[in-house]
């Protein structure tokens, strides 16, 4: 094949893996002003994430917040839409060549058959292909044809023929009226430079046949999680309600079977895949949501919600659901041959054998790295970890074995949305960090300046599209033609073929040009579909793109009301009534611009702090650095070796170094804020130093302020010397000190001060901390006796396998309830704790030379900090995130970010990633000269403004302000996302919103209703 | 803890041992000036003034039977700018229950004012009161006897005439206020109760303005249960009545056709707060062109067009913070049951966010916030 | 009544329900014509002088579609928007109107079906009511 010529450059980077990791990480880099080449091995971008419905722990969707700067659009169709992102989809990496800082990369583009370009999604194909196989998405549970959409909502937004099933009967070019399928198309190759590459290969399900007891594949009720989750989304054939697959009945007991090919090292698989049991949790809800009927029940080891917000979850899927966890292990699932129906055999934690008979059995399978990459992955030079993920250094998290390729998401280990998300930010920092200040501007496309619209009287041009004739066969369009005409101020109607394609949108520029129309009305498919290409055309011929209506008569009328021609026209033309309305009204909108005031400022020097603030100044931007102790380093100060083996010490020093010799960071120590004032566009903060007051500017915010161990209020801690925590234990390691020698028996308690009534979250760390520092100890005298005293283990992810090698080494792991806590006796002057051991079914009594307690983690006071800043707490007192899941570390009004202690319980990597992650999306703001404002933005009209304050009340983007001396409210633009509830909330027509206002509406409406 | 204390009343004039106190405030300089009702010069009426000069006290009236306006608005305006000194204001209880809402909407500005609260007897609608003054009820007469009777019963009112129906119906006639001057339940020839709040208790200890002691007579709850209870019970048969002959839109409308869009309900209305009613804006001009369509497919319409959205939006409006005055039924030129209607939507969509207005200034109004939890009103289960 | 065919007027959000509605046409699920969709940014910007504008002008029903509670895109548009209707509706059944002719109705981008199956229901529920009294209460 025909090479082209290679497109990008040093200062561009790759992307590999169109997931929720690399399209996050690619919409950063983009902001950040970055070419960004996409690359999905897949016919569609989106990764797994197309087949989530509903997502934990919020069981809500809500991804749309996915993008730099919330809220913006699904981040699949902000890819799509971004001007730096160049989208590779359907290809693969054959070979990367050169070196860090300049690669070239040589990639395959698979022949999807379908120019995307063309196909108009009209699906005339899909009626007349005779091909019918297993459709992939969701596990094969239903059926597509060989030409086929792998999801509603893909991009690229068109068909896509499978090779492997066509069978080249031609049917389809047949009727395919705009000419889209090309069934001899080839593969090409294609090169590319770059200075960078992502990989976000994210990962595969496990496969469960290869746990044959389970009796996956064999037993129709049998399903992966996978399978489970597509059963449950809205969008399944069922609308979300769980039925038995074989025989589509409902259901009255299904069981979740935990830790398929996780924590089992027999089928190769050692590690914990981390979110299984939330998963499977939020699936379990959902179903019982769906049909409240159901039983369902969970047979698991330990239950691992280890993440913000997530006990909670947990909780309430026992108390409000109802759902039932069993701690066990299975022995054996066996189908019953009448009914289908599943029979368990189980050993619970006693050593008791017992059954139960289920409808439906869900195996909640565990992530393995991808399989396919391994070649790649060896071509690259990439170090692999045991387990087949990627390799990373615990304290460059984003950092591969190769120097200039990078990674994020579930291809380091596996992970929920809101740790890829913040992984695939993190990994952006750690790219933009690497390629150094950019050059290359947002956008790059020159457009002719737009004519004086405003006040002329409206000419409005409609055109009407039938979209290759399909909309014929339901509409008739000489009917909304003439109909048309009659409008008032309409100059202009015509058909039209393709609307969207070179030749039709010619004619509609010809026509503008000619008549002199200044407003348009688009009849035909969605505007989703068609906006772009529509917009990109206005402004080409300097007419503003805001001046341009749409009239749905495609999705939401043609295609949904096809055996009713008659009515189906009548609505159609109420629609291009209500367009024509519409346009008649709408003015042109130029959208602001606000300055940036491109400096961050971080609160707070421990590790989350100091490397969001080295992120920062890397990419070029000045940063302010508070610390209100006198030197810099946090809760680092006191961290001496962690489970993995690094030295925090010398990471300690490295970071204070590197903050002292980076010439853009200042640091304040010994310093609070003491107030803080946003102006249009950027942020002041007054800052007390210990010699006076200074004010300082900034464009983004980072809150790093950090959290402590919880002083244990139990268990004889500051009653009795040998009750220690385990940050006291792991000093006494570090320096030697001579009272370890009086330690033959050590007994950890775990949970304290977590997941009780007054810190109802878990801690997330301990269990690792415990483990840890139990492993030194077996490591200083293997005859020390060690006892964990736990509720669940949740060494989550690789941290897996440090738990089964201090097993290995004879630490002992007893079970306690919260309802029956160990219990502390003095005798004889020795500690004794002494515990219900369910495991043997008796009461136990330890010896403890030393009792240390696995003391949870809680934030520092927030409370005068937040209010400072107006952003919000949890009820944990830690800071709250604008969205969960997709805007785990941004506060609801943009340029504020969170990120280490202060944010959620997390240890030093997961922290250094929050840092990086917060310095990325900062840096999507910082890399403008000026921030564009929203188009539909708010406005007053101050004559019928009292200053009554609800619109105020109602933004929950802080963009209402009360002009206190006029007693009159503003709208700050640079804020303001254009939503309305404060036109709403106003009680007269004081508040409006352009293009929306309520006059324009009420109009709107008159039109809809006659 | 506010203060409870009681004004001896010396020679049976209790209204001027009340002014006399409020006088007090004005000459220790606790404030600047006092707003009160003070008797018209033909003496059938009031009017709301504002006092500097102590002298000036001279025709105030502690006891106000009527309700020209509702004094809600006359704070508002007082307050909403630039009042840098403090003022006391002396307000019946539905004004200060007005004034309590009107600050959640940041119309009245509490700071300087210093609300003065006096148990309420009700009052009567102004042509009413103009008459029975005509009729021979002298100035002042008839608040005596209402003075008096506030001890045991609670006032009557005079043979032939009656309080306004929002009056009667009015479940809270006791105040909340900074001073609250406390009539039921007292022999208010020789004493009448005083409560002062903390915002005041600590400047008039040390300027000794509250030199007498004496605690409530016990009989104070029992009169103001009383009271209350039967307005209550008033409100109820009200709110039944109405209920009752309201079935269907087209019964609400029969009783409502004599509506002439005078729009004096939202005038008279503290709630209603906009400097220029939606109503009123350009938002509901249609063009000539589209009132020809409506009539082409409708065959014809009534002209004009809003009557009864502009009841239902101003509703949507106000009906939260209804504070039950019942000026809006003064102000109808037809006589429309209006605040019987406003109230029974009132009562019902209050009670839906368990708010009572007027309550608390620091509870929010329910259209200025949400829960997350609350509501299970998703349509069409399916 | 059985060719009375009800006119509903639809406010729909940009992000999930007019998304969703958009997908029932993807996915070609069909329902009944009688719908007339107004596109706006937030469920919460649905003003209740547009709800009984609809109603008194000549809708017989109408319906507001947003986010599912949790999903809203400006973060807290629907719960807003759920009070406004709870208060419309207490005000309106107070006055013997029946609330039954305004729907809302928490609809994702990716329910399509769902939306075509509400259109199908409020539409046959509607026809069962017959037509809207309130409109021609205004006739003349």
């Amino acid at each position: 094949m025909a090479q082209g010529k290679i497109k990008g450059d040093k200062s561009s980077a790759l992307v590999v893996g169109a997931g929720i990791a690399g399209m996050q990480s690619a919409l950063l880099l983009a902001e950040m002003g970055r070419k960004v080449f996409l690359l999905e091995q897949g016919p569609a971008i989106g990764g797994y994430f197309p087949l989530l419905d509903k997502t934990f722990p919020t069981n809500s969707c809500g991804v749309c917040f996915m993008s730099p700067t919330p809220p913006a659009f699904c981040p699949i169709y902000e890819c799509h839409l971004h001007d730096n992102i160049e989208l590779l989809p359907y290809s693969e990496v054959k070979k990367v060549e050169g070196a860090a800082g300049d690669f070239k990369v040589s990639i395959v583009r698979k022949p999807r058959c379908v120019d995307p370009k063309r196909c108009t999604l009209c699906e005339a194909c899909i009626k007349v292909c005779p091909v019918e196989v297993e459709r992939e998405f969701g596990g094969g549970l239903e059926r597509r044809k060989a030409i086929y959409l792998p999801y509603p909502q893909a991009i690229p937004h068109s068909l896509v023929i499978d090779p492997k099933t066509c069978t080249r009967c031609g049917e389809c070019v047949k009727v395919c009226a705009p000419g889209a399928i090309d069934l001899d198309m080839k593969e090409e190759e294609e090169a590319i430079g770059v200075g960078a590459i992502l990989l976000g290969f994210g990962f595969e399900p496990f496969w469960a046949q290869k746990k044959g007891e389970y009796g996956f594949g064999r037993h129709e009720n049998v399903l992966t999680s996978i399978q489970f989750e597509r059963l449950i989304s809205t969008s399944s054939p069922t609308q979300g309600f769980p039925i038995r697959v074989s025989d589509g009945k409902k259901m009255e007991r299904i069981a979740f079977i935990q830790c398929v090919g996780s924590r089992d090292p027999s089928c190769g698989q050692d590690h914990c895949s981390t979110i299984c049991c939330m998963y499977a949790t939020k699936q379990a809800m959902i179903a019982k949501e769906r049909d409240p009927g159901l039983n369902v029940t969970f047979f698991y080891m330990d239950i691992r919600p280890m993440g913000k917000d997530y006990e909670r979850y947990y909780e309430r899927a026992k108390a409000e659901y109802g759902i039932e966890y069993i701690r066990s292990a299975i022995s054996t699932v066996k189908e019953l041959q009448q009914t289908k129906n599943l029979l368990i055999t189980y050993v619970k934690e006693d050593g008791a054998f017992e059954e139960r008979e289920f409808d439906s059995v869900v195996l909640s399978v565990g992530f393995t790295p991808p399989q396919n990459i391994k070649d790649l992955a060896f071509g690259m030079g990439l170090r692999l970890n045991p387990q087949g993920f990627c390799e990373t250094d615990e304290f460059h998290p984003a950092k591969t074995s190769v120097n200039g390729i990078f990674v994020g998401g579930a291809f380091r280990g596996p992970r929920d949305i809101p740790e890829t998300v913040v992984e695939g930010s993190s990994a952006a920092a750690a790219v933009a960090s690497f390629l150094g200040p950019n050059s290359l501007l947002i956008s790059t496309q020159e457009y002719p300046a737009e004519g004086a619209l405003s006040n002329e009287v409206p000419k409005i041009g409609v055109f009407i599209c039938h979209c290759g004739g399909e909309l014929k066969e339901s509409l008739s369009i000489p009917e909304l033609i003439e109909g048309t005409k009659q409008l008032g101020e309409v100059s202009h109607v015509e058909e039209m073929g393709l609307a969207c394609l070179p030749e039709d949108l010619n004619q509609i520029k010809m026509k503008i040009g000619e008549q002199g129309i200044n407003r348009i009305v688009i009849a035909g498919c969605t505007h989703r579909e068609i906006r772009k290409t529509m917009e990109e055309m206005a402004k080409g011929m300097g007419f503003n793109p805001y001046l341009i209506e749409y009239a749905n008569i495609r999705e939401q009328c043609a295609f949904v009301h096809r055996d009713l021609p008659k009515l189906a026209t009548e609505k159609a033309m109420a629609l291009i009534r209500m367009s024509v309305e519409r346009a008649r009204r709408i003015q042109p909108i130029r959208k602001g611009n606000q300055k940036v005031e491109r400096k961050g400022l971080v609160v707070g020097g421990g590790v989350a702090g100091m490397t969001a603030a080295l992120r920062m100044a890397e990419q070029g931007y000045g940063v302010y650095l508070i610390e209100k102790e006198k030197e810099l380093g946090g809760n680092l100060k006191n961290s001496f070796y962690t489970l993995k083996g690094s030295d925090p010490q010398s990471l300690l020093k490295d970071l204070i170094q590197k903050v002292k010799d980076q010439p853009s960071i200042r640091s304040y120590l010994e310093t609070e804020v003491i107030g803080f004032e946003k102006k249009n566009g950027h942020y002041q903060t007054k800052i007390r130093r210990p010699n006076g007051e200074e004010i300082l500017d900034h464009g983004a915010l980072v809150f790093a302020t950090g959290g402590r161990e919880v002083t244990p209020k139990e268990y004889l801690f500051g009653q009795d010397p040998r009750v220690i925590t385990q940050r006291q234990l792991e000093k006494m390691i570090h320096l030697k000190d001579a009272g370890l020698k009086e330690i033959r028996s050590a007994v950890m308690i775990q949970c304290v001060g977590s997941r009780d009534e007054e810190h109802p979250y878990c801690s997330r760390i301990c269990c690792g901390h415990a483990v840890k520092n139990a492993l030194k100890l077996k490591e200083q005298d293997p005859s020390v006796q060690v006892y964990v005293l736990y509720r669940d283990v949740r060494t989550y992810g690789f941290y897996e396998t440090y738990y089964h090698e201090a097993r290995g080494k004879g630490v002992i792991f007893i079970r306690y309830d919260l309802e029956k806590k160990p219990k502390i006796a003095v005798e004889n002057g020795r500690l004794r704790v002494s515990l219900f051991d369910p495991a043997m079914g008796s009461q136990v009594t330890l010896p403890a030379d030393r009792l240390i307690l696995s003391a949870g983690v809680e934030p520092n006071d927030h409370l005068d900090l937040a209010k400072i800043f107006d952003v919000d707490l949890n009820p944990d007192g830690f800071f709250m995130e604008a969205n969960p899941k997709s805007a785990p570390l941004d506060s609801v009004d943009r340029g504020k970010f969170f990120c280490g202690l202060c944010h959620s319980p997390n240890g030093i990597e997961d922290a250094i990633s929050q840092g990086n992650a917060a310095a990325a999306r900062a840096g999507a703001i910082l890399a403008k000269e000026t921030v564009e404002e929203k188009a539909y933005l708010a406005y007053v009209i101050k004559r019928l403004c009292c200053g009554c304050g609800l619109c105020v009340t109602t933004c929950p983007y802080g963009a209402r302000v009360l002009n206190e001396e006029e007693v009159k409210a503003e709208v700050v633009d640079a804020l303001c996302q254009g939503c309305g509830n404060c036109v709403v909330a106003c009680r007269n027509a004081a508040s409006q919103q352009r293009n929306f206002e309520k006059g324009l509406n009420l109009t709107v409406l008159n039109e809809a209703i006659d | 803890m506010a203060k409870q204390t009681v004004l001896k009343v010396s020679g049976g004039r209790t209204e001027e041992t009340i002014k006399g106190f409020l006088k007090s405030l004005l000459e220790k300089g606790v404030v600047e000036a006092i707003l009160i009702p003070k008797r018209l010069p033909s003496g059938d009426g009031f009017a709301q003034t504002l006092i500097h000069d102590p002298e000036k006290m001279d025709g105030a009236c502690i006891l106000s039977l009527t309700m020209p306006v509702q004094s809600a608005k006359v704070a508002s305006n007082l307050s909403i700018k630039n009042l840098n000194k403090k003022v006391a204001a002396v307000l019946k209880a539905c004004e200060i229950r007005a004034i309590v809402e009107l600050a959640k909407f940041l119309q009245v500005k509490l700071e300087n004012l210093i609300v003065v609260g006096v148990d309420c007897p009700g009052t009567f609608e102004v042509t009413d009161y103009a008459k029975m003054v005509q009729e021979g009820k002298e100035s002042g007469k008839l608040e005596a006897e209402m003075l008096k009777e506030m001890e045991k019963r609670g006032p009557m009112a005079p043979q032939g005439y009656a309080f306004r129906p929002a009056c009667q119906m009015c479940e809270y006639p006791v105040p909340k206020a900074d001073i609250h001057i406390k009539l039921f339940g007292y022999k208010t020839e020789e004493e009448v109760g005083l409560e002062i709040g903390d915002k005041l208790e600590k400047e008039l200890e040390e300027k000794g303005l509250l030199s007498a002691s004496g605690n409530e007579p016990s009989s104070r709850k029992e009169v103001v249960d009383r009271v209350v209870a039967e307005k209550v019970k008033k409100r109820d048969a009200a709110f039944q009545e109405f209920s009752g002959g309201v079935k269907d839109l087209q019964s609400f409308l029969d009783r409502f056709s004599t509506c002439i869009r005078c729009h004096n309900c939202m005038v008279a209305c503290p709630i209603c707060y906009c400097k220029e009613c939606v109503f009123r804006t350009a938002i509901f001009e249609h063009e000539g062109d589209q009132f020809l369509r409506w009539a082409d497919r409708k065959g014809g319409i009534r002209m004009p067009t809003d009557t009864l959205i502009f009841h239902l939006i101003r509703m949507t409006h106000m009906v939260t913070s209804c504070i039950g005055c019942g000026l809006c039924d003064s102000a109808c030129p037809s006589r429309l049951p209006v605040a019987t209607l406003f109230r029974s939507v009132g009562d019902k969509i209050q009670k839906m966010f368990n708010y009572v207005p007027g309550r608390d200034v620091n509870e929010v109004p329910p259209v200025a916030t949400f829960k997350e939890d609350e509501l299970k009103i998703e349509s069409g289960a399916i | 009544m059985a060719d009375f065919e009800p006119r509903i007027v639809a406010f729909l959000c940009h992000w999930c329900t007019y998304t969703g509605a958009d997908l029932a046409g993807t996915t070609r699920q069909q329902y009944p014509p009688n719908i007339r969709v107004i596109h706006l940014m937030c469920s919460g910007a649905v003003d209740s002088i547009y709800v009984l504008k609809a109603l008194i002008d000549g809708a017989d029903g109408v319906l507001l579609g947003g986010c599912h509670p949790g999903d809203c895109h400006y973060q807290t548009g629907n719960y807003k928007a759920r009070r406004r209707v709870a208060i419309l509706k207490g005000i309106l059944n107070q006055m013997g109107f029946t609330e039954d002719r305004i729907w809302l109705k928490w609809i994702s981008a990716s329910e399509g079906k769902l939306f075509a199956d509400t259109v199908t229901k409020m539409t046959n529920d509607l026809k069962k009511m017959g037509p809207n009294p309130m409109k021609q209460l205004w006739n003349a």
